[in-house]
């Protein structure tokens, strides 16, 4: 429904004469507002099985009309019709005289289309396409808004550059305007840096850039959204990486509750803050879908997970620019004189990543190494306290971890991290934050039977007689590394040798 | 709007749609190639390729999946087609098809098998493009009515419902593993009528056999098939008779129905088709083997 619904400019709702306003009536009206159609046509269809009471007609249209307020729909019509007959389909009913309104077809034909890309507006087209040749470089999209003219001074985005338009490159001759909705190429006055995932802007009237936004999300994965879970955000031609800060509320779309939840299931609707690793060019999605609108993909099946359509951006990312330090984070390695490094020790629970991890840290340390040690028992009774076991938790406890060593990193540190940390998309986000080459990711590669017969901590046995749940490899599950830069076979090296190994291959 | 004045509103919003889809695949694929057949959809989606790039020609080739039997009038658009816009044009012909003989007279359904689906698979695989521009459209029949613009196929070509993705406003979402790739459909909300529409609009060349002629016809299972060389088979005491017909699908030439008509123009055809409501893949053949089956087909990967 949301799907046929985003590029629509009308909705025909047809319920029955005989039951009425139902909860999926309600439903599909509530998913046509929040997609942004205006027009919504109700057609109470099978007035003949209500002997063509004009009584139940009018009941029915201010039930319609009432709950159409409550969710903000302005142009909402009902229409008694006979589907059986085609009464009031294509030609007036005889046998409603009592309804002076037009017929279904009727009115169909007299609703302007919304345009897809808002006309009276300022210029807005999203890069999708660099075009080259040896004598020419333009620029090739889909205007988003407003119109635009050779010569007319706009601004890239979002690296503020300004320029102006050169031509309008069109198969039969140029140009001399082009408006939204338009699939257009131009070429700028100026050689400024403009790549696909850019936007030309009117330069007087640009839109804003932000890397934080409230959104309404619309989930559409078998995969449930997890916050803290990095995805991929495609809007317009820029594709970036985005995670769910929190969730503010999920929404019961039949009866229109906001119900608290952690996480959205599939066909869960909800609001939430998203963050993103840099700032895309925007606009809320009421004023303009093709700048509001987004999907999110898995980064590990890339299904499209689910669609979002932005609200505005969280003041934060305005403000809080980051500070510029004097002392920065090659000033603090400088000092201490190594390479600041993530090691992510990754492994099944009794793996041995904390043992291994630990005579790592003290070699380290021994050859006088600025080093630290994160693990789950300095984390999870301080940073992660308030986290459990679940998906979601595991989730929100590996991204702490992950922001706190990019700190530590940032301090010119060494940072250990001996987590079981069993999902590659957290593994994957977590090195994302760091530089290229920072993050060492290393599998403790320790077969489940070895672990579980090892079981220095009792759990496997305590998780076999069901008294812990969510234990990795028995209830829960764990995605081994692909292409981890060190693999350590737990059966045929001893704790030494596989430290010994891991000191050699930073070394290198 | 000021240059293209003379457009419908209705075909430049399926123009803008289409070329946008056009560039998105161009950018967020590493392989593309366009799928090239020589009939009237082929014509605009070409002609669309090369308005998405312009002045640069489109950045993919053309392929053309032969199979032996077009007519010939399609084979002389082929040559023409590809040199006006200045693109590579690769053909491809199945070799094991080749080697066995396979024809439309002996060997049924095997010949579009052969030539076509595994055809197309070879020639995919054997240039590593992953992603097929085709000119399919949702109006053609019922199992293409929900296909997606950008229709993903698992290695191997599979089709497979549940990995197709939901498409909403013009984001296309083309992330995919190795091994993985597309089929993508820039004409996919364009009608057999809108694509007439077009091509009268724009003056893109089609092959003749569009329009209505005296042509040398025989009938074979209710379909009026033209004798367009040789090679087809007439019982002795059988003569060609001629007709006035023209086509609305171009396919093999054995294998594909003409319509009685005189219309002789695109405006006639667009007269023409304003009073008829029948299929134009009602002409083909192969649809009518297996009525059912396209979705069959298209899951073992023809187009
Ligand atoms: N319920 C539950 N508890 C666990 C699980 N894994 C570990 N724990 C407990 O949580 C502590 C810390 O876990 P963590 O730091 O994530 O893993 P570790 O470094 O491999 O021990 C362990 O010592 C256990 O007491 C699990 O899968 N389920």
């Amino acid at each position: 429904m949301v799907t046929g619904a985003s590029t629509a400019d009308l909705a025909v709702i047809l319920l029955d004469a005989r039951k009425g306003v139902l909860t999926q009536t309600r439903r599909h009206a509530y998913l046509a507002r929040l997609i942004g159609i205006r027009d919504v046509v109700i057609a109470v269809n099978k007035m003949d099985a209500v002997g063509h009471e004009e009584a139940v007609f009018r009941a029915i249209d201010g039930e319609v009309r009432e709950f159409a307020a409550q969710i903000g729909l302005t142009s909402v019509a009902a229409i008694p019709v006979s589907a059986l007959n085609g009464d009031n389909v294509a030609a007036r009913s005889e046998a409603m005289p009592w309804y002076k309104g037009p017929t279904l077809l009727d009115l169909l034909e007299t609703i302007e289309p919304q345009a897809a890309a808002p006309a009276q507006a300022p210029f807005r087209m999203p890069v999708q396409w660099v075009n080259r040749t040896t004598d020419f470089r333009g620029f090739s999209g889909t205007v988003a808004g407003g119109s635009v003219r050779p010569g007319d001074a706009v601004r890239i985005l979002p690296s503020g550059r300004s320029t102006r338009i050169g031509r309008i490159a069109g198969f039969d001759g140029d140009l001399a305007e082009a408006a939204a909705g338009q699939a257009i190429t131009v070429t700028l006055a100026d050689e400024v840096d403009c790549s696909r995932g850019d936007m030309i802007a009117a330069a007087d009237d640009p839109p804003g850039t932000a890397d934080q936004f409230e959104a309404t999300l619309v989930w559409m994965d078998e995969e449930p959204m997890l916050p803290g879970r990095s995805y991929w955000l495609k809007i317009g031609a820029a594709t970036v990486a985005a995670t769910v800060t929190g969730l503010k509320y999920q929404v019961n779309v039949n009866t229109l509750e906001h119900i608290a939840a952690k996480t959205l299931e599939l066909n869960g609707i909800g609001v939430a803050n998203l963050a993103l690793d840099r700032p895309i060019v925007f606009a809320p999605y009421e004023e303009n879908r093709d700048l509001g609108g987004f999907i999110l993909i898995d980064r590990i099946s890339n299904a499209t997970a689910g669609a979002g359509m932005i609200h505005f951006a969280l003041r934060r990312a305005h403000n809080v620019h980051w500070q510029h330090l004097e002392v920065n984070r090659a000033a603090h390695a400088a000092l201490k004189g190594q390479t600041p490094r993530v090691i992510w020790f990754t492994g099944l629970s009794g793996a041995g990543k904390s043992t291994i991890a630990n005579l790592v840290e003290k070699k380290l340390h021994a050859a006088g190494r600025h080093t630290f040690l994160l693990d789950g028992d300095n984390v999870r009774h301080g940073l992660s306290r308030d986290l459990g076991f679940t998906d979601a938790d595991r989730v929100e406890n590996v991204r702490r971890v992950g922001e706190v060593a990019r700190l530590m990193a940032d301090a010119g540190l060494i940072v250990l991290c001996a987590f079981i940390s069993p999902f590659r998309a957290e593994r994957r986000m977590v090195r994302a934050m760091m530089p290229a080459g920072e993050f060492i990711e290393v599998f403790v590669d320790t077969p489940l039977e070895e672990a579980e017969q090892r079981d220095t901590k009792g759990l496997y046995r305590k998780a076999r007689r069901g008294e812990l749940a969510n234990f990795t490899g028995i209830d829960s599950p764990y995605e081994p590394p692909e292409n981890a830069e060190i693999r350590i076979d737990t059966t045929a090296l001893s704790a030494e040798a596989a430290a010994d190994l891991i000191i050699e291959a930073l070394s290198r | 709007m000021p240059a293209d004045a003379s457009i419908l509103p209705h075909l430049q919003r399926l123009e803008a749609e289409s070329i946008h889809i056009f560039r998105e695949a161009a950018a967020e694929t590493e392989r593309p190639v366009l799928l090239y057949s020589m009939g009237k959809d082929s014509a605009v989606l070409l002609h669309l390729a090369r308005k998405a790039f312009h002045p640069a020609p489109p950045p993919f080739p053309l392929l053309h999946v032969d199979t032996g039997w077009k007519f010939r009038a399609m084979y002389e658009m082929r040559e023409r087609a590809a040199a006006a816009a200045g693109i590579e044009l690769i053909v491809h012909r199945n070799p094991e098809a080749e080697a066995r003989g396979i024809n439309p007279f002996d060997h049924g359904p095997l010949h579009t098998d052969l030539w076509k689906t595994q055809g197309l698979k070879q020639a995919l695989d054997s240039h590593g493009f992953d992603a097929a521009l085709g000119g399919a459209r949702r109006d053609e029949e019922k199992s293409r009515a929900k296909e997606r613009v950008f229709s993903f196929r698992s290695a191997g070509h599979r089709w497979d419902p549940k990995k197709q993705r939901p498409e909403l406003w013009r984001l296309y979402n083309a992330r995919k593993a190795p091994g993985e790739s597309f089929r993508i459909f820039p004409l996919s909300n364009w009608t057999e009528f809108d694509v007439w529409q077009y091509i009268e609009r724009e003056r893109i060349a089609v092959v003749p056999l569009y329009f209505a002629a005296p042509r040398p016809t025989v009938e074979r299972d209710g379909l009026i098939l033209m004798v367009d060389d040789d090679r087809m088979r007439l019982p002795p005491g059988e003569a060609p008779v001629e007709r006035w017909i023209r086509f609305r699908t171009l396919g093999c030439y054995p294998l594909t129905g003409a319509v009685e008509s005189r219309a002789a123009s695109v405006a006639e055809i667009l007269a023409e088709m304003r009073s008829a409501t029948t299929s134009e893949r009602r002409g083909r053949a192969i649809d009518r083997d297996q009525a059912a089956s396209m979705e069959k087909k298209k899951q073992e990967g023809y187009f």
